[in-house]
């Protein structure tokens, strides 16, 4: 229950911050759930991805289309953009996850630009460069969540459940599963694991939280454009999974909230600011390889 | 119980297994003993369905196993420990033997999820009862890969008991333990085969081999030269000259 | 088809195949992927503006003084960064990232505007074949990569540092038994992958304006050919390279620039489900 606290806290912090604060917050809880799922495949499956940032364009855009194009109550369109993600996600990302850690890198760079090039140049359906505009407010059984600090709350609460939900997951026979075939395929294999099965699982996963965080994002701005959602943002994710720590979903909740709200605290490196950034990573990797939480907690445990 | 005929098997030209044919009875203990490279380790990964033999058939307990997916060959009761102990290395000992435990345990994945425990008791009090038998229970939530070498191979050993095994393979199970460790793995070794549990071992120490076996096969590159009880095959001129000839490892 | 697409097809790919190379260097030597690779090209790119600029040096010296600069920076980050990072792949990936935006902004802070780069291999064009033009700067880009292609293989197989290299790419542990100074090949590799990377960045400078953000789509053209011909094999990289460019090229004539990278990416795909070990890749053998 310890763990429910930091959410309490950040959902007190409409009472003293203001709206831009507020955006940034909502920004860092969005990813939050992203960066969550991709930790399925980067601490538990011993797969990186960087194709993350592209399934969550598919859920931003299947939400933004549906309930613009479609006039869906936005709650409905949530399924749909957790389903379009996954669908995505696991027929093309699937056939190379079986492969090493390195044709998979390969393929999801491959999944990434295809995604951003189909959402850019498939116009009839997306709109292409111009985007989908004036996406109505999120709202629950009609109830709009249209004002800064409304929108925020059901963020936090979305990152909230998706938190708590991850936890289950990995404490699941399926995360036990996971974990041993990161550490070693063939004894697990030998150990009785259907060894595709959970890596296919593991993809599937990641992908539907992806595209519920595109969900959230849709409604974010109230406007999607495909450059929302390149390699950039697929390496931003990436780096939000690896740098707080290991397998610890604890980690990378801490690493969103660092690096997603770096380009707040980093602007008095003005144009340097992205260097410094870059430079953050970097020594973290060098220093404290198993990231900034277990190099905490080893830390205290010296003294 | 096993049958092997004629298994074989090459690599870039080189044959690791050229027509190896062996049977194990149920509940025998079966000695695989051959000088290094002889491909004692290379047959067990053919058995447990890693490699794939370029010809030849594996049949277990009357069913064509030859080449089946490593998983479909552990559920049919045949598993199997690793000389060079591929745990898993970040799991705890306890999830170490829980991995092949959850196998057979009620429940899902979603009744995982929705907080359902009964399928996760029973499989950790599987887990925990082989780690027991192995006297690892003391060390059930300490890292795996902090073990001491000698623990490793008990942990090996209770991760494949998880899984059932009517037939149990064991490579080079007292590698690298001191005298004591080796016969407390001997002693482990007997436990496991009166239970009624078929073992095929490989195995460097002659005494371990000797004294848990009911009949040898001895393999030189890829071949099985000779086979029979340990007084028999000790006495064969062929098996002096191959392998007792050579210096033994340890 | 117009015979102008394959030149510039060629051209490109030339292009992948040296920044390619950079990535196949450092895998073999550390089984690792170095993704700062398209930021090295793309700072060889901007250092030879800044010698240009600066000393108004011309084509030849240029080539000569910008790979050992950068064989130099090479060198001393794998002595003071890279070696720091061999702790796991995950961990190498991410400080390479960190390393490329560090690279990429603090290059965007000098240059923040797209600027010309000097025509140094001059602006004429070649008529070899009657009725195909064939731009100076294309005819440069591909002589020197042959050049290199043929310097690297003699490197490899008939120099002792080059043959100290190979061994430690096939197994780093026995060569280090057998006395080869493993650290002092990884550095040399370095070296070596970013020099030809920043070499492959001046070629391609005078074809377009040049901009700190090139580097990323480069990279990963390069990373894919990489892949596509073999990551393990030089010959199998430079390949994968030239094929890339010619199926882009022809792909953008025949269907449209909007989908050419479709067509690259898709084919990848493809190809790493098919044969992923690459054109010319090796198979390694699962070790049990």
């Amino acid at each position: 229950m310890i763990r429910l606290l930091p959410f309490v806290v950040a959902a007190l912090l409409p009472l003293v911050a203001n709206d831009y604060l507020l955006e940034i917050g909502s920004f860092v809880a969005i990813q939050s759930i992203s960066v969550i799922g991709l930790g399925y495949l980067t601490g538990f499956a011993g797969r990186i991805s960087l194709a993350q940032g592209g399934l969550y364009g598919i859920g931003a855009y299947t939400a933004a289309l549906l309930v613009t194009g479609a006039h869906c109550p936005p709650l409905l369109a949530l399924p749909a953009a957790i389903l379009a993600a996954v669908l995505v996600g696991t027929l093309l990302g699937s056939p190379a996850i079986r492969l090493s850690g390195l044709y998979f890198v390969m393929s999801t760079i491959g999944l990434q630009q295809i995604i951003w090039i189909v959402l850019m140049h498939w116009s009839s359906l997306t709109n292409g460069p111009m985007g989908v505009r004036e996406i109505p407010p999120l709202s629950v059984a009609g109830f709009a969540l249209a004002s800064p600090e409304r929108f925020y709350w059901a963020c936090v609460v979305f990152a909230a459940g998706s938190f708590f939900l991850a936890r289950r997951v990995v404490a699941s026979r399926f995360g036990l599963f996971l974990r041993a075939v990161s550490d070693d395929e063939l004894s697990a294999a030998t150990s009785g694991v259907r060894v595709v099965r959970t890596k296919v699982l593991a993809l599937a996963l990641s992908s539907a939280w992806a595209g519920a965080a595109g969900f959230l994002h849709a409604f974010f701005l109230r406007f999607v454009h495909p450059d929302m959602f390149t390699l950039d943002l697929s390496v931003v994710q990436l780096t939000m999974a690896m740098f707080g720590g290991y397998r610890s979903l604890d980690g990378m909740m801490i690493a969103t909230l660092i690096l997603g709200s770096a380009s707040e605290y980093l602007r008095p490196f003005g144009q340097f600011r992205l260097v410094v950034y870059g430079g953050i990573l970097l020594l973290t990797m060098m220093l404290a390889p198993r990231g900034i939480l277990p190099a905490l907690a080893g830390l205290r445990r010296r003294r | 119980m096993l049958a092997v005929s004629d298994i074989r098997l090459s690599f870039r030209g080189v044959r690791a297994l050229d027509g190896v044919s062996l049977t194990i009875g149920a509940g025998e203990t079966l000695g695989i003993i051959g000088p290094n490279g002889s491909g004692k380790s290379t047959l067990f990964n053919v058995i447990s369905g890693i490699y794939r033999p370029d010809s030849g058939s594996v049949a277990f307990q009357g069913r064509t196993i030859t080449g089946a997916d490593p998983r479909a060959i552990v559920a049919a009761g045949l598993a199997r420990t690793y000389q060079n102990k591929r745990l898993f290395g970040s799991l705890t000992v306890l999830e170490n033997v829980l991995v092949p435990a959850m196998r057979t345990q009620p429940g899902s994945f979603l009744s995982d999820i929705a907080g359902s425990r009964s399928g996760r008791d029973a499989g950790e009090a599987k887990a925990r009862e082989a780690l027991a038998f192995v006297g690892l229970d003391d060390l059930a939530d300490t890292e795996a890969a902090s073990l001491a070498y000698g623990q490793q191979n008990r942990l090996e050993l209770a991760r494949a008991l998880a899984c059932d095994p009517a037939l149990l393979l064991l490579d080079e199970p007292a590698a690298g333990l001191s005298p004591s460790e080796r016969s407390d793995m001997r002693g482990l070794i007997e436990r496991i085969r009166d239970r009624g549990v078929a073992i095929a071992l490989v195995e460097h120490d002659m005494r371990v081999v000797m004294q848990l076996s009911s009949r040898l096969v001895v393999l030189d590159h890829g071949v099985v030269i000779a086979g029979g009880t340990p007084a028999e095959v000790t006495e064969n001129p062929e098996v002096v000259a191959a392998y007792f000839g050579t210096p033994i490892d340890d | 088809m117009p015979p102008q697409i394959l030149i510039g097809g060629l051209g490109t790919g030339c292009i992948y195949a040296l920044v390619g190379l950079g990535f196949t260097l450092v895998y073999r030597g550390i089984r690792m992927v170095n993704f700062a690779q398209g930021q090295v090209f793309m700072a060889g790119t901007f250092l030879g503006l800044f010698l240009v600029q600066t000393l108004g040096l011309s084509a030849i010296p240029l080539l000569i003084a910008v790979p050992v600069i950068s064989f130099a920076a090479g060198w001393l980050l794998e002595r003071i960064v890279f070696r720091r990072l061999f702790h796991s792949h995950e961990v190498f990936v991410v400080g390479a990232i960190g390393l490329g935006v560090m690279i990429e902004n603090g290059i965007r802070a000098a240059f923040p505007e797209p600027l010309p780069f000097p025509k140094i291999f001059g602006t004429g064009v070649y008529r070899f074949i009657p009725g195909v033009l064939f731009q100076k700067t294309y005819l440069w880009i591909v002589v020197i990569t042959i050049l290199l292609v043929i310097l690297l293989h003699v490197l490899f197989t008939h120099t002792r540092r080059g043959r100290a290299l190979r061994a430690v790419a096939s197994d780093a542990e026995i060569a280090g038994t057998m006395g080869v100074s493993v650290s002092g090949a990884i550095g040399f590799t370095f070296g070596l992958s970013f020099a030809v990377a920043a070499i492959a960045g001046i070629l391609i400078g005078p074809l377009y304006f040049v901009s700190p953000d090139m580097g990323e789509m480069v990279g990963l053209k390069a990373f894919s050919a990489a892949v596509l011909g073999g990551i393990n094999s030089v010959v199998g990289t430079i390949l994968g390279g030239v094929l890339l460019g010619l199926v882009e090229a022809i792909a953008a004539f025949y269907l449209s620039t909007d989908y050419k990278d479709l067509f690259a990416f898709a084919i990848l795909m493809l190809m790493l489900v098919v044969r992923p070990q690459g054109l010319l890749g090796r198979v390694v053998p699962v070790k049990v």
